[in-house]
């Protein structure tokens, strides 16, 4: 019976080539944004995760006043309320944790810089603490890091980040010269190893000077510190955040029943807040995808009552050879699923494509994944036989003897 | 007479509602069919007769009373009952043919087959048989529209014989046809009546009736008059 079903679809199919090509268009706009969306959010869910692995050190923690991650107008309102968090405290920090390898603090503003004749915009210039490549796991391409000595006297030394060097001129020959930071005189001493880039920003544009100078140069002492800390090897990443933030707590004078003044966020928590934005956007998209593919559904049985309608007087001529009301619902079932999966397939190939395009053209490993393929075939074929229930419902209901006599 | 009626309708009213006003089609009709009868039934428009033939094509269902066919009570069948009982027993002739238009005339005469659930081999094979004895071989693969009127009914007629059934049903099979078609359409049911057929023709010219071993006149909703020649 269903192969009958099937090539008698495909017959009316042909029959009406242009109201059928239209009508699964519809669902393949659909399938399409179903594929190309969970393909493209897949791949940037992964690119975000991928991201957090090569650029911040997987058990490194970062304390600082502001929420670093993504928050409302009144947290932040009250995190400006809160006493600052200063290079002192990092120090004392620095003095007091058992549980830590390393404690570093950074502070970063924005200056031109220039060499020779060249000069670079909006560089990130950070002032950074001697003992920031043991905690950021800074490493030097060429020449050295500065020393406490240099943070301590404020000595005008500098490190380049990669690209800020080769856009000042020859890497190799700028360690040794000067350059002007911000109207300052400073020399290089070292070039960093590059970064990479994050969601396709350099991470090398910057030039790092000691603490001690950026704040005499560039900033008013007692300024807001964000800083890091590495734990040691042999304990977790929780006890040392609770050792920090007991000693921070201490420092800062809140009583035992108070809410702490600053905030302690890990690679796992912005990856969280990361996932959980990806995550919204993922339903919204998804959801509109689901709209169209809803509005293919309802073009299917618009078509679909159409053509039962029109072929009243074929179901006539069925009922009184003998087909039964199931045969009818199945002819027209099968009918709506194969327009449905027509425009499913093609759907699903220019989803691909999309996907495809979006992994060669963007920095985002989108994929297509067999889920995805899956998913558009099961949904194309299960708008198909929903949208198609009630006109098939329809014929069967049809009385022989009126359908007979329908012109 | 003897063996089981194909057809045996007792007391058959019915009624439609049109509206407000509730119409009896059919006043209390009793019909006995025996096997190997060429019967037709005559009766002007309005007068019921399209209406019975439905009630004993089972497209229908009487208002009120019994109704067998080949010794089946379908009173109490339903609607998946009834369309079987359509397909193993009763072949369709219509006035307008009703071929599906964009169907082969081989394929016309396979549907039946293909709700009796016939392997699609066999379909082919009892399908192309007919359609030789209708002398319609060479136009298998023909669309309806390719074909004369005449074609078409004997299209038809190959359809409605398929299934080799009890009854063979004709709703004025020539009234959309020429005089001389009309005649070789008349031939065909002379000699499928003599291979032993049953054949009931429903029709409202009197030349055609003449033909038949019995007419059945209907007049308002009741039988007439009932003579075998």
């Amino acid at each position: 019976m269903l192969p009958e079903a099937a090539a008698s679809a495909l017959g009316s199919l042909r029959n009406n080539r242009l109201r059928s090509a239209l009508t699964s268009l519809g669902v393949m706009v659909g399938v399409t944004s179903v594929v190309s969306l969970v393909g493209l959010v897949t791949g940037l869910s992964n690119y975000v995760g991928e991201q957090f692995d090569t650029v911040v050190g997987a058990r490194v923690f970062e304390i600082s006043r502001f929420n670093s991650g993504f928050d409302d107008m009144e947290s932040w309102l009250r995190s400006r309320t809160w006493p600052r968090l200063t290079a002192d405290d990092a120090e004392r920090l620095s003095e007091m944790m058992t549980t830590a390898e390393g404690v570093t603090w950074r502070v970063g503003t924005s200056r031109s810089v220039s060499s020779g004749g060249r000069t670079a915009e909006g560089i990130w210039v950070r002032g950074l603490a001697p003992t920031e490549p043991d905690v950021g796991g800074t490493t030097m391409a060429m020449g050295r890091f500065f020393t406490d000595a240099e943070d301590g006297n404020r000595a005008r030394v500098c490190v380049l980040g990669s690209s800020l060097a080769d856009s000042l001129g020859t890497p190799s020959s700028l360690v040794g010269s000067d350059v002007s930071i911000g109207g300052e005189r400073f020399t290089v001493i070292g070039i960093a190893e590059p970064l990479g880039s994050i969601f396709g920003r350099a991470l090398d544009d910057y030039a790092a000077v000691p603490f001690s100078t950026f704040v005499s140069l560039f900033a008013t002492p007692g300024r807001d510190v964000e800083i890091a800390v590495l734990p040691r090897a042999d304990v977790s990443q929780e006890e040392s955040q609770e050792e920090a933030r007991q000693i921070l707590r201490r420092l800062r004078g809140i009583p035992w029943d108070g809410e702490d003044n600053f905030y302690i966020t890990n690679q796992q928590a912005m990856l969280d807040s990361m996932n959980q934005i990806m995550g919204g956007a993922a339903i919204v998209t998804i959801g509109i995808a689901a709209i169209s593919l809803l509005v293919g559904g309802i073009g299917i049985m618009n078509i679909m009552l159409v053509s039962v309608t029109e072929r009243t007087r074929e179901i006539g001529i069925r009922r009184a050879l003998g087909a039964t009301r199931g045969d009818i619902v199945s002819q027209f079932l099968v009918e709506s699923v194969v327009i449905s999966l027509i425009g499913g397939v093609l759907g699903l190939l220019a989803g691909f494509a999309i996907v495809t395009a979006a992994d060669a053209l963007t920095p985002v490993p989108a994929s297509a994944s067999p889920f995805a393929a899956l998913l558009a075939i099961a949904f194309s074929s299960g708008v198909g036989l929903v949208f198609g229930i009630y006109p098939s419902w329809k014929a069967a209901g049809l009385d022989p003897v009126e359908a007979l006599r329908y012109e | 007479m003897a063996g089981p009626a194909v057809v045996d309708a007792r007391g058959i009213r019915k009624s439609y509602r049109m509206g407000e006003v509730e119409v009896e089609a059919l006043r209390g009709v009793d019909l006995r069919i025996d096997p190997g009868e060429f019967s037709c039934i005559m009766g002007a428009s309005g007068s019921g007769k399209s209406t019975l033939l439905n009630i004993v094509g089972c497209l229908d269902r009487p208002s009120s009373g019994t109704f067998s066919l080949m010794d089946r009570s379908v009173d109490s069948m339903d609607d998946g009952d009834l369309a079987e009982v359509r397909n193993r027993f009763i072949g369709f002739v219509f006035q307008t043919f009703n071929l599906l238009p964009r169907s082969s005339a081989l394929q016309n005469v396979e549907l039946p087959l293909v709700y009796a659930r016939v392997q699609s081999r066999e379909r082919r094979e009892r399908a192309m048989a007919m359609l030789e004895k209708v002398g319609l071989a060479s136009r298998a693969g023909h669309r309806p529209n390719q074909l004369s009127g005449g074609e078409r009914q004997r299209v038809a007629i190959a359809r409605a014989l398929v299934t080799r059934p009890a009854l063979l049903l004709a709703d004025e099979p020539t009234g959309n046809l020429d005089s001389r078609t009309g005649r070789v359409i008349m031939e065909m049911f002379h000699s499928i009546h003599s291979e032993g057929n049953t054949i009931l023709l429903v029709t409202h010219d009197p030349e055609i009736a003449r033909e038949a071993g019995r007419v059945v006149r209907i007049k308002d909703g009741l039988i007439e008059s009932d003579t075998r020649s």
